[in-house]
């Protein structure tokens, strides 16, 4: 009887051990764990003050994080919006208190969504340049990002001429 | 029943009813305007004359526009994520008509008229298609033709900044060759559905 509960708590034991220590190995770099891909801006007029830039924080670390704040040179003034929908008409909102990054998750920042809002632009975004940013996280802390400039009417990288809808729509068929 | 309270009583009675006219009208307004679903459009009487700027600084009215197929969006050039996103697609839903594109114009309104000058459109619109075309006013211009189209539009909070944003309306309409408005496409609907939407009415 006692034979067979300490084989058990061993067993138990094993299988526990066997889960914490990959864990321990794989996720030892703390620097890494926040992946930023995508980054994309739109190209503006030398009129236009404003600009967006949308991008995707995939976290595959243990801890959620949080996205706090933004910096970028070419702006006089940068922050965190969100699209808010309301019966048909659009508000755009300063997000308080930053975007949570879960463990082991992705936030995506897209058109209608949300955004980092660039305000006040020192100079045009260019088609083809690339916008210098400095993410700041609540734990990793600054992370620099390069946001590659997009046509005016783009909705990003990833789909060249194909909307949201129909991009999901191919991805299901796939 | 004291007199007083029979009148209290009708006086209540009044209020509830008043109260509920008012809500019936606010969601029938809202059912017909809002919650239409894409490509429908109520009875509700929508659009109207115009008197407008264009890019290049014509003097235009919707008569200009008749005997083709209009696509309106109402927006503005500091809007730095609905406006690009909206013009986007209408650009792509021109090029996806293809050859029945020579009879459909887009037009984009704007409701920032202080800012958007016809020369700040000029040097906008191209960015999205060399079709599209920009039209601006006077305030009082911009708010008859918003209100004509159920356009709500107002100044965000942030007034400390110069660089204010707007609040507004997002959808894009479709007139017919003779300026009424047959279709409505909420923020979202793809550049495919809109076209096809287009060549049905064009088939008509």
């Amino acid at each position: 009887m006692i034979e067979v509960l300490v084989k058990n708590i061993l067993a138990l034991a094993i299988v526990l051990v066997s889960f914490l220590l990959p864990a321990k190995i794989v996720y030892a770099d703390q620097g890494n764990l926040l992946k930023i891909n995508e980054s994309w801006s739109r190209a503006t007029t030398s009129s236009q003050k404003t600009g967006a830039v949308f991008l995707k924080i995939k976290n595959v670390g243990m801890h959620s994080d949080k996205l706090i704040g933004v910096e970028a040179d070419i702006a006089n003034h940068s922050s965190l919006h969100q699209m808010i929908h309301e019966n048909g008409v659009m508000k755009m909102r300063a997000i308080k208190g930053g975007i949570k990054v879960s463990a082991n998750s992705e936030v995506i920042l897209s058109p209608g969504q949300k955004h980092i809002m660039l305000m006040g632009l020192k100079k045009r975004l260019k088609e083809n340049s690339n916008i210098p940013l400095t993410l700041i996280f609540e734990k990793s802390g600054k992370i620099n990002v390069l946001a590659i400039v997009l046509p005016a009417g783009s909705r990003g990288p990833d789909h060249s001429g194909i909307s949201e809808m129909e991009h999901k729509k191919h991805m299901i068929k796939k | 029943m004291k007199k007083s309270t029979r009148i209290g009583v009708v006086f209540a009675i009044v209020v509830i009813a008043a109260f509920a006219a008012l809500a019936e009208w606010l969601v029938i307004r809202n059912d017909t305007i809002t919650k239409a679903p894409n490509g429908l459009i109520a009875s509700v009487e929508i659009g109207g004359p115009f008197t407008l700027v264009d890019h290049k600084g014509r003097t235009v009215t919707e008569k200009d526009y008749f005997g083709s197929f209009v696509l309106v969006f109402f927006g503005y050039t500091f809007c730095p994520d609905v406006c690009p996103t909206a013009l986007g697609d209408i650009a792509q839903a021109i090029d996806e008509l293809d050859t029945d594109a020579v009879g459909v114009i887009p037009l984009m309104i704007t409701i920032d008229p202080d800012r958007d000058t016809p020369a700040v459109l000029a040097e906008y619109v191209p960015l999205f298609h060399d079709r599209l075309i920009g039209l601006t006013g006077t305030r009082k211009q911009i708010k008859d033709i918003a209100d004509l189209y159920r356009i709500f539009f107002s100044r965000a909070e942030n007034t400390q900044f110069t660089y204010y944003l707007m609040d507004h309306t997002s959808f894009v309409y479709l007139l017919n060759p003779e300026g009424k408005v047959v279709s409505l496409f909420r923020y979202g609907t793809s550049p495919e559905e809109i076209a096809s939407n287009i060549r049905r009415h064009m088939r008509g």
